[in-house]
């Protein structure tokens, strides 16, 4: 009885993790370059239940013990899976902006040193002509960060090679990385950090799309749904502790009056 | 689950400044020399729940983590210097820049701000100023007898005094090494900060630029109109969303709450 009560609460638990994870998502439907999340969740092992009648009889005052079967103790949440499917790519016809079609990642230079994996696209010259991210992290092409100057048309090609008028500054580093999830880690500021000793590979199929933004793979349809089916599973999870409570009530209150 | 709140509110507060972004390019569809901005978002800090790779209690380790976001934020709003119409106005002190650069002006204060805003007029001194009367610089000075004023694509500026065809002066513009760090004052004015670099003066058609002046023509502000009001439904969208799912977590809050009777 008991025990149905807990089980019942780590569903509420477990349901509220994922309406943590949604609100993040939705949060997130605008935001370029992000990539959604997906809760996932686990049962609690299984307890094998056994039923233990009162010794006695012909077998001498040793209980007989009955197996009954495996009882679930409820759910927990195993993990949180980025869903690293392709966003929508907008046109802005702005120069540096720079969406990646295909499974890539651009290099941005992190405040530490460290190299950080980004999708999000919108970057800018800083005031030494650095191309950098909205934070002021570089964008790094193969031989270290570009840099622009004031004038001149900026031309990105789809492999990553800039130029500026009729110079050549660089080639952009697009980098792709095996199981992302296992891989990669969200730092935030859309970008990701490296784990452990993962390293990334030079990108097969990705390429580049300048005057483009990857939109948030958010889709606000399914994750309105999925709210929808929170919601509902967290009210049966809150249904099955107040029949619960209220049963241990009569057992507790009423069952001693007869 | 407070976490959800809080997500969603960032949302919802991330969704008002895309739609105050937007409101403000709307407004100024009809401004000459204006240049759309756009609100630029990123996700904020995860909150790392399990380690991917922490071992778990059979002897493996898990090989995904659970890390759950904390909303997003408007990390910058970044303007567009993108060319926006030349509307024909046949006026010739209405000059507009086709390429980049910036005029100069000469606010009242004596400091130097920059626009792309090329309405200017003649002041009772004969002096070309913008319409609030900040005096362009390097000046021209356009006698009261002159006829006929012409700029040419290279800026410089001519008139027939007398008869005789005169140089007035030679236009000159300014460009910045980063022109989307510039800060944006009001009035179709902009100023340097330490994000821009510093101005750097340049003539129109010199070798290696592509600027040109247009006399007679003014642009007209980069807004599309169609792009701001799809914005303004994502946006508005999204903040419903968002509202949703803050509505969703107080609904699922109050019922725990009613667990206890």
């Amino acid at each position: 009885m008991i025990r149905g009560i807990y089980t019942a609460a780590a569903g509420m638990a477990a349901e509220m993790a994922r309406q943590d994870v949604l609100a993040n998502n939705l949060a997130n439907v605008n935001t370029d370059g992000f990539k959604q999340d997906l809760a996932v969740f686990k049962t609690r092992a299984d307890k094998t239940i056994y039923r233990v009648e009162s010794a006695g009889g012909a077998r001498g005052g040793v209980p007989n013990v009955e197996k009954m079967g495996e009882l679930s103790t409820g759910v927990y949440l195993d993990s949180v899976n980025t869903q690293f499917e392709q966003g929508i790519l907008r046109q802005t016809d702005e120069p540096l902006d720079l969406a990646i079609e295909g499974e890539g990642y651009l290099v941005i230079q992190g405040p530490g040193g460290e190299e950080l994996l980004t999708r999000g696209g919108s970057f800018t010259r800083n005031a030494q002509g650095l191309l950098v991210d909205p934070n002021g992290r570089p964008l790094l092409g193969k031989d270290g960060p570009i840099t622009l100057s004031g004038k001149g048309e900026i031309h990105i090609s789809n492999d990553g090679v800039v130029r500026q008028g009729t110079k050549n500054l660089g080639t952009l580093r697009l980098v792709n990385v095996d199981r992302p999830n296992e891989a990669l880690e969200k730092r935030g500021d859309v970008a990701w950090s490296l784990k452990g000793n993962a390293t990334p590979q030079p990108a097969q199929t990705a390429q580049l799309r300048q005057g483009y933004l990857e939109g948030s793979n958010v889709n606000p349809i399914r994750a309105m749904v999925e709210m929808i089916a929170v919601q509902r599973s967290y009210e049966s999870s809150q249904k099955m502790i107040t029949a619960q409570d209220e049963t241990l009530g009569k057992a507790v209150n009423d069952l001693g009056r007869v | 689950m407070l976490g959800a709140l809080w997500s969603a509110a960032t949302g919802m507060k991330a969704q008002q400044v895309n739609i105050d972004v937007t409101s403000n390019n709307l407004a100024n569809v009809n401004t000459p020399g204006f240049k759309k901005s756009r609100a630029e978002f990123q996700d904020l800090i995860y909150h790392t729940a399990a380690e991917a790779g922490a071992p778990v209690n059979t002897g493996s380790r898990t090989p995904v983590g659970s890390q759950v976001g904390m909303g997003v934020r408007s990390v910058a709003i970044a303007r567009s210097y993108a060319q926006g119409d030349f509307i024909q106005t046949e006026n010739p002190y209405d000059i507009g820049i086709e390429g980049d650069g910036f005029f100069q002006v000469q606010l009242g204060d004596g400091t130097i701000s920059y626009t792309r805003d090329g309405s200017f007029k003649v002041d009772a001194n004969g002096t070309l100023v913008t319409t609030e009367g900040y005096i362009l610089q390097p000046n021209i000075n356009v006698p009261s007898n002159s006829r006929n004023v012409t700029v040419t694509p290279e800026g410089i500026v001519t008139a027939s005094i007398d008869g005789q065809v005169q140089q007035l002066g030679q236009l000159q513009l300014v460009r910045f090494v980063n022109p989307a760090g510039l800060t944006s004052t009001g009035h179709n004015l902009f100023k340097p900060t330490d994000a821009s670099g510093d101005p750097q003066t340049f003539t129109p058609g010199e070798a290696g630029s592509s600027t040109r002046l247009l006399a007679g023509s003014l642009e007209g502000s980069n807004v599309r109109i169609v792009e701001e009001m799809v914005n303004l439904i994502i946006a508005q969208r999204a903040y419903e969303a968002n509202s949703k799912a803050i509505s969703t977590s107080d609904e699922m809050l109050g019922q725990a709450n009613s667990l206890k009777r």
